[in-house]
Order: C-alpha cells, then sequence, then structure tokens
C-alpha cells in the first residue's frame, strides 16, 4: 500500500464515527470496540509487512497514535458513563462526544502518515476544531471559556503556519503538493533565501501555537485542563507532538537552501523558553490537570531542543514522543478518575490523601509521576538522557544543555513537591482515618494496563532496541568534554 | 501585474480595514460577503492569467462557501447577538485606524522585497497585519469570530498568489476546513453567549493569568 492509499485509515475511522449517530445509546460500546478493532488492525498488519507509512518517523508515530487512541477509546467509555450520569447529559450530547473524539483520533492517524504539507496542515486543523468541540463539551463555564480561547488563539496560529508553509516552500522551490517531499538542491537567490526564512520562521510561529511551545501556549493549560480528561491525555500526548512533526518535516525540506542554523536556532530558543515557562509555572499548581498541562509544555520544549540539537538528540526527540505520551496518557487518565471520585482535582477542594483513600488511583499518580520527572528506569528518563547528552555531543550546543539539564532539574523539584499534596495530605473531612472511596475498576483497569506499559517501556526499551542503543552508547562515548 | 488581480486584493484590504472599524454584527456579514468576492476574483484571474481552469471550481466554491453558507450559519446560531452590541472599543478608532494605515504601508513595502506580483502580495500582507490589529483591538465575540474568519480568507488569497502550484484538491480542502473552522468558532460563541450572557470576554476568568 502506497502512501496515497492510506486515506483509508482517517477515512475509516470518520465513517465509523458517524456510525455513533445510528446505534442506540446502550450500544455505543459496540462501536468503539469496533474501532479498537479498526485501530488494532492496522497495528498488527504493519509489522507484517502489509502496508508501511511513509518513512520510520511516519511509522513511529502511527503506533503511538493507533495505541494511545485505543486506550482513549477504553477509558472513555466508563468516563463518559459517569460524567454523563452526574451532569445529566442527553443521549445527544453522549453521541457527540464519541463522534467527535472519533473524528479528532482520525486526523491524529492523518497527522501520523500524510506527508503532503497542505494535508498535514488540514489534518491539524481538523484536530484542533474537533478538539475544540470537545474541550467546550461539559458546557461549563470554565471549558467554554477555554475552548474559546483555545479556538481563537490556534486558529490564528493555523492560519499564519498556513500562509508560512506555502511562503516557505515556493521561495525555496519545493514542489508544495508533493507527497514525497524532496530537498531542494537548486542554488537560490539570496532574497529567495530571506523568503523562505521569513516563512519558516511564520510556519514555526504557527504550528508552535498548535504545539503549545512558549510563548505561544497561553491556551494549552486552559484547554488540558477543562477538557474531558481523554481528550486532554491526546491532546497534549498526540496533537503537540503531531505539530511538531510538520515542523520537523517542514525544516527538513528547506535545510537544504536556508543556512538550518537559523531554524535549529529558533527550536532551541523556543525549547529553553517552554522550559523557563513550565518551571516558572509548576511550582504554584494545585489543580491535578493544570500540573499536567504545564508539565506538557515542558516535554513538548524537550522534544522541540532535541529536533535543534539534532544527532542522537533528535533520536531521543522521537523516542520522547513516545514515551512523553505513554506517561502523559497515564497521568491525565488518572486526573480523570480523580476529578470523578473526588468530584476536582484541586488540592484545596478536596482531591487530598489519594494514596490512603483509593490506593490504585493514589499508585497510579505516584508511578505516572515517577515516569514522566524522568526517574530511571521508566522510559522518559532514557528519551531525555538521549536528548541532553546528544546535545552535548555537539560543542556549539552545551550551553543550552546546561541551562536546559538546570531547568528539568528545577521541574523535577517542583513536582515532586506539588504530588505528595494529592497523595499524602490529609483529606479535608476530618481527622484521619478518612473513609475510603471505592474504585470502580471500569476506570482503574484501562490506567493499570497503561501503567504496565509504562513500566515495561522503561526497562524493556534497551533490551528491546538493543543494537540501536549499542550504536548511540558508542556515539556518545566519544565525546569529549 | 494584472489590474484586475490588483483591484480584487485592494477589495480585500479595504473590507479588511472596514470590519475593524464597523461596530455591528451584520455590518460584518456585508463585509465578509463582499470580501468573498474578492477572493473569487482573485482565484477567477489566476484562473485566466495562470490558464488553470480547475481554478474556476474552486472560484465556484468559495462564492457557494463564503457568500451564502457560512454568513448564513453564523447568522442563525449567534442570532441573539445580532441586535446586541458595545458602541465603545478599548482603543479609539481614530488611533486604530491611523495604526492600521501605519501597517498597510508596511505590507505594502514588505511586498516589493522580491516577490511575485508585489503589490497585490503586499497588500495581502497588509491585510493581514490590519486583521491582527482588529483581533487585539476589539473583544467581543462576534467581532473575535469574524476576525478570524476575515484572516481566514486573507490567509487564503495569500496562499492562492504565491502557492500556485497546489492543484484543487488542496483548495478545496482548505476551503472545506474553513467552513469547519466558522462551524466551531459558531459552535463554542454560542455557548460563551450562553453561559455568559454577554459579549465582552475580557472578564472571561480563563483568559485572566
Amino acid at each position: 500500500m502506497t502512501t496515497a492509499t492510506l486515506w483509508v485509515i482517517p477515512g475509516g475511522l470518520a465513517a465509523l464515527s458517524l456510525a455513533y449517530l445510528i446505534v442506540p445509546r446502550k450500544r455505543l460500546g459496540w462501536v468503539s470496540g469496533v474501532v479498537v478493532l479498526f485501530l488494532g488492525f492496522w497495528l498488527v498488519t504493519l509489522p507484517l509487512n502489509l502496508w508501511r507509512g511513509a518513512g520510520p518517523l511516519a511509522t513511529w508515530f502511527f503506533v503511538t497514535v493507533a495505541i494511545l487512541s485505543i486506550f482513549g477509546v477504553w477509558y472513555s467509555g466508563p468516563y463518559i458513563r459517569r460524567e454523563a450520569e452526574s451532569h445529566q447529559w442527553s443521549p445527544g450530547r453522549v453521541k457527540g462526544y464519541f463522534v467527535f473524539f472519533t473524528l479528532f483520533i482520525a486526523s491524529l492517524a492523518a497527522l501520523a502518515i500524510w506527508t503532503n504539507f497542505i494535508f498535514l496542515w488540514i489534518a491539524l486543523e481538523v484536530a484542533t476544531l474537533t478538539s475544540a468541540v470537545l474541550t467546550a463539551h461539559p458546557a461549563e463555564r470554565g471549558s467554554v471559556e477555554a475552548a474559546w480561547k483555545y479556538v481563537v488563539v490556534t486558529e490564528l496560529g493555523g492560519l499564519v503556519a498556513l500562509l508560512g508553509t506555502i511562503l516557505a516552500l515556493s521561495a525555496a522551490g519545493s514542489p508544495l503538493f508533493a507527497w514525497t517531499p524532496g530537498l531542494s538542491h537548486g542554488i537560490l537567490s539570496s532574497s529567495h533565501q530571506h523568503w523562505a526564512l521569513i516563512g519558516a520562521y511564520m510556519a514555526l510561529v504557527g504550528y508552535g501555537t498548535k504545539a503549545g511551545l512558549a510563548p505561544f501556549h497561553t491556551w494549552l493549560p486552559d484547554a488540558h485542563s477543562e477538557a474531558p480528561a481523554p481528550v486532554s491525555a491526546l491532546l497534549s500526548g498526540l496533537k503537540l507532538a503531531g505539530a511538531m512533526i510538520i515542523v520537523y518535516r517542514l525544516f527538513h525540506v528547506l535545510a537544504a537552501s536556508v543556512a538550518s542554523v537559523y531554524l535549529d536556532d529558533a527550536l532551541i530558543l523556543l525549547g529553553l523558553l517552554s522550559l523557563v515557562i513550565a518551571a516558572g509555572f509548576l511550582t504554584f499548581q494545585h489543580d491535578l490537570k493544570r500540573l499536567w498541562a504545564y508539565s506538557s509544555i515542558e516535554h513538548i520544549g524537550l522534544i522541540s531542543l532535541g529536533m535543534g540539537f539534532g544527532g542522537i538528540a533528535l533520536v531521543g526527540a522521537f523516542l520522547h514522543i513516545w514515551t512523553h505520551a505513554i506517561s502523559k496518557t497515564l497521568l491525565f487518565h488518572n486526573a480523570g478518575t480523580v476529578r470523578i471520585l473526588y468530584h476536582s482535582s484541586h488540592t484545596d477542594y478536596g482531591a487530598r490523601g489519594i494514596l490512603q483513600r483509593t490506593p490504585w488511583t493514589g499508585a497510579l499518580l505516584a508511578l505516572g509521576s515517577a515516569a514522566i520527572v524522568g526517574l530511571p528506569p521508566f522510559a522518559p528518563f532514557w528519551s531525555e538522557w538521549l536528548i541532553l547528552a546528544g546535545g552535548l555531543h555537539q560543542v556549539n550546543n552545551r550551553p543550552f544543555v546546561i541551562i536546559a539539564a538546570a531547568l528539568v532539574v528545577i521541574i523535577f523539584i517542583a513536582i515532586a513537591r506539588r504530588v505528595p499534596g494529592w497523595l499524602f495530605t490529609p483529606g479535608p473531612v476530618g481527622p484521619p482515618p478518612v473513609k475510603p472511596i471505592q474504585e470502580p475498576a471500569g476506570l482503574i483497569l484501562p490506567s493499570a494496563v497503561l501503567g504496565l506499559f509504562v513500566v515495561a517501556g522503561g526497562i524493556g526499551l534497551p533490551l528491546a532496541v538493543h543494537p540501536l542503543w549499542h550504536h548511540l552508547v558508542s556515539q556518545l562515548r566519544v565525546t569529549h568534554l | 501585474m494584472s489590474t484586475w488581480l490588483l483591484l480584487a486584493t485592494a477589495l480585500l484590504w479595504l473590507t479588511t480595514v472596514a470590519m475593524m472599524i464597523v461596530k455591528t454584527p451584520r455590518s460584518m456579514t456585508v463585509l465578509y460577503r463582499i470580501q468573498a468576492v474578492a477572493e473569487a476574483g482573485v482565484v477567477a484571474q489566476l484562473a485566466l492569467v495562470g490558464h488553470h481552469p480547475w481554478l474556476w471550481s474552486v472560484a465556484v466554491l468559495i462564492v457557494v462557501l463564503k457568500l451564502i453558507i457560512i454568513p448564513a450559519v453564523v447568522t442563525r446560531w449567534l442570532a441573539p447577538l445580532n441586535s446586541v452590541y458595545g458602541a465603545q472599543g478599548p482603543v479609539g478608532m481614530t488611533a486604530l485606524l491611523m495604526l492600521a494605515l501605519v501597517l498597510s504601508g508596511g505590507g505594502i513595502v514588505i511586498g516589493q522585497l522580491g516577490l511575485p506580483n508585489p503589490l497585490p502580495i503586499g497588500l495581502v500582507f497588509a491585510a493581514m497585519m490590519v486583521t491582527f490589529v482588529q483581533l487585539s483591538g476589539r473583544y467581543e465575540v462576534w467581532n473575535l469570530l469574524w476576525g478570524i474568519l476575515s484572516l481566514e480568507t486573507v490567509m487564503d488569497v495569500g496562499a492562492l498568489t504565491l502557492g500556485t502550484g497546489i492543484p484543487v484538491v488542496g483548495e478545496v480542502g482548505i476551503g472545506v476546513t474553513g467552513l469547519a473552522l466558522a462551524l466551531a468558532l459558531s459552535y463554542v460563541a454560542a455557548q460563551v453567549r450562553r453561559i455568559k450572557h454577554s459579549l465582552d470576554v475580557r472578564d472571561l476568568e480563563e483568559l485572566i493569568g
């Protein structure tokens, strides 16, 4: 199967989204089952060489999208059922959630497998618009306000990205509508080089807004904290990374015509700025979902740094797309469970003493937190290490790596200080022991399986990709500090 | 450079400036439709001069979407807003116009720096910057909504003028995305109106800090 014929994946998911409108509410789970089987089919047939993506990056991101979307669909079932019960959602609203959620997944799958810049832009727009509608779906003041801010800010960015992409590609003489955009090796005039660079910067600002890179991140904490938990998970883990992958693809095409140092420096600058913003704001968060939202800014910053450093750090950045996505999906699902069980994810409004009152939820929060701050042996440790060590490999990047490492340590301390507030601080309803809360298996099971993935992924990663790992370590060994 | 292309982009710029200063949602709808005529004019001109007959179908699509469907959808969903609007902006209109003039001059100068069709593309850059001013100068829901839709038209014209290599399927995709944008904006704007009973979004809690 060629890349151009892989329309069937997003197209099939879009068609399945309409099935939610047809079936009665009690049978929505059947459609979700078909969506999971559909994604599973494309995952299973990938190693059988029945089809392939347009390169390793496309295949890698598709695997990430498919696996985490399966968890998203699985967790959405019990989560939305409880949300609908407690907020008296109409059957139409419940169906609407699943329609838009499946369309959101379809757009993410398209982001993974398409390589044409116009269609990548369209896929990202569909991802933005569907997730904005999903953010407003609870129809509460906070969620509607967050959705408004999200759609206005990111659409502004998206439109700038469109013009920037076309300007850059036109100036560089690269075909605008190629499915496999090649490098443009022709010698450009000074004027064309300038316009290609201006277009690239416009695209970076636009897609950076979509990715939540600082200083264009202002929509992100609100949208992530107010959207339904499965939507927050896919937004943070996949949509942000999808925008960064478009930037990487564009800069890769432009690298032959524009001095790549300008492009790399811009990525490093925005990456560092994102770490600064995350470090500054994580320290003061009292809402669990908002904490992980700012953490997403940090991790997108790290991915941007890895792409800017290049070389081994680039491998780390691509690996980090998966390690961040799986850890953050676990944490957002967990935060959704906390919000349902405690009616808030805010420490000041009762979400405290979680480990004692809801041991499974507390244990998964502790596990996910240990993973996301980059503690060994969890997978984010390996990817962050590759990004920073890969940066150190190049002499010019060392000052940036030192600053980034210091900021990562500050962020580690901030999260390590905040999380015990949810886990251990006694609840507000009087002296301990506080009455335990029953944890529904439907909410816990998807997160527990994700927790196993997080543990196995960290320990098994160097073993699973041993030849690549051996090569990377041997490359790093020749670094002279 | 074609005179018709210049006239179409000049009309686009003029309506963009007008959208910045008008105070009623009804006027926005009219101006948005005129903008769509300007965009269709640019597409028709590119179809004639560039001998791209498929661009005629894009022109028809723009007319259908932006002259009929999108204004109808937005007006229907935001019907309660049509008769309720604020007459005061945070910045004086004279100051806004002077700023728009300076930015427009800047846009036209940018167009002269080695791009094809310098004056028309300069007017597109000018319209883009004026829309940025509109988006930051006024805070009513309907104003931001039409501002984003106006920017979408401006960027679409920019993309068409610069990227003549985009085939019809890409242009149709961009056009349909514009419709989806209008639908999503209208839906969220209607929700804002429902929960706030007001048009001014400056006091939205999530927007502060």
